[in-house]
């Protein structure tokens, strides 16, 4: 799943743009159309694979923001190596990743890279065993990542708390007497 | 025996500085944001109206909007019924977050899209005052291209995983507003306190 995941995140990143400039535009049909490409379902044994709709939902964010539509030619391409990466899954006959061999996977993150470089980007695997397409500024475009995050404290009150901590482990010393400070 | 007896006796003592523990332990592979964070909020004001459609003075043609870039600092959310009043960052990594605001989920749509709005912030900043909201109570969400109002429909605690918490698949404007719950709690947690607002009023962006 997450490769999956990685997949889309790496088509789309290769469909965006390099310009940072925030765009002034809606997504073109054309680019409508290649992000139903990567909505499709591909049929293996253990039922069906289909690309998360929130990571679908970041690249189409991304391609918005983009200053300047997607040329024909870089859809082009970027439509050829998805449609690769999903013969690739279809090889491989599974949805589940984790029975993916090494050989799917690079062959998969090879066909996400190259869609990547179509708009001077490129993916690489993550910690988390997914893909991270990134801009030519190194910049995290599209990543695997749960929708529901940690909005604990922040690390301004993690650091008062052990100051807190520190400062209360302090008075029971003294207050024990097993420390003496005069 | 003992040592479990005072566990259960003191764990709500405890769990403040457990949860101290779990933040330090947690996975720091955090997606980067660039550094230079874009600030494209202006405002909205009559006058700077976009473009609407010749139909309806409501839709407003979506060529003519900035779409923002992942991180930028893009609107303004306020809850008028606790006065509360912070920055909309379009990204909700920790280094969003602690940028004092509040963070958008970056695979949820910005509003006027009619699809659903996800976003979160800490609950010891500003989203601690997601615990003074009633059902019935508006939220308001400023752009630069209009200002649209939610009205709170539910405020629930969920588990962080639970995966009904947000659809946001829906075709539907749903502003979903999330911090970390219990609101005391230092730290991880792994519950979430959600707050489900409807559009009640804004503009409609033809895309």
């Amino acid at each position: 799943m997450k490769k999956l995941m990685a997949l889309v995140l790496a088509v789309m990143l290769v469909v965006a743009v390099l310009p940072m400039c925030v765009s002034a535009r809606t997504l073109t049909a054309e680019e409508k159309a290649l992000f139903d490409t990567l909505k499709e379902h591909v049929a293996v044994k253990d039922g069906e694979f289909v690309i998360p709709a929130d990571v679908i939902a970041q690249g189409e964010n991304y391609v918005a923001s983009l200053q300047n539509p997607l040329t024909p030619d870089q859809i082009s391409k970027i439509k050829a190596e998805v449609q690769a990466a999903q013969a690739e899954v279809k090889k491989a006959n599974t949805g589940v990743v984790s029975n993916w061999s090494e050989s799917t996977r690079n062959a998969i993150l090879n066909h996400i890279d190259n869609a990547a470089e179509a708009i001077n980007c490129n993916a690489t695997a993550n910690a988390k065993g997914g893909i991270d397409v990134k801009d030519a500024t190194g910049a995290t475009i599209v990543t695997n990542d749960k929708l529901i995050k940690t909005t604990g404290f922040g690390a301004e009150s993690v650091a008062i708390a052990g100051i807190c901590i520190l400062s209360a482990l302090c008075a029971c010393a003294f207050v024990s007497k097993k420390v003496r400070l005069f | 025996m003992m040592i479990f007896f005072l566990y259960l006796v003191l764990g709500k003592t405890l769990s403040p500085y457990l949860g101290i523990i779990n933040l330090l332990l947690k996975d720091q592979n955090q997606t980067e944001v660039p550094q230079e964070y874009e600030n494209i909020f202006e405002g909205y004001e009559k006058e700077d109206e976009p473009e609407t459609t010749a139909e309806n003075e409501n839709v407003i043609d979506g060529n003519s909007i900035v779409f923002p870039k992942r991180g930028a600092l893009y609107a303004r959310l306020s809850l008028p019924s606790v006065g509360m009043e912070t920055d909309v960052y379009f990204d909700d990594s920790d280094a969003a977050l602690n940028r004092g605001g509040v963070g958008q989920s970056y695979s949820s749509k910005i509003p006027g899209y009619g699809k659903p709005i996800l976003i979160s912030g800490h609950n010891n900043g500003k989203f601690n005052a997601l615990q003074h909201l009633k059902v019935g109570d508006l939220v308001v969400i400023t752009t630069n291209y209009g200002i649209f109002e939610y009205q709170v429909r539910e405020c629930v605690v969920k588990d962080k995983d639970d995966p009904t918490a947000a659809n946001l698949q829906q075709e539907k404007e749903e502003l979903i507003l999330y911090t970390c719950y219990p609101f005391s709690m230092l730290g991880l947690t792994r519950q979430r306190y959600f707050v489900y607002a409807d559009k009640v009023s804004g503009p409609v962006v033809l895309h």
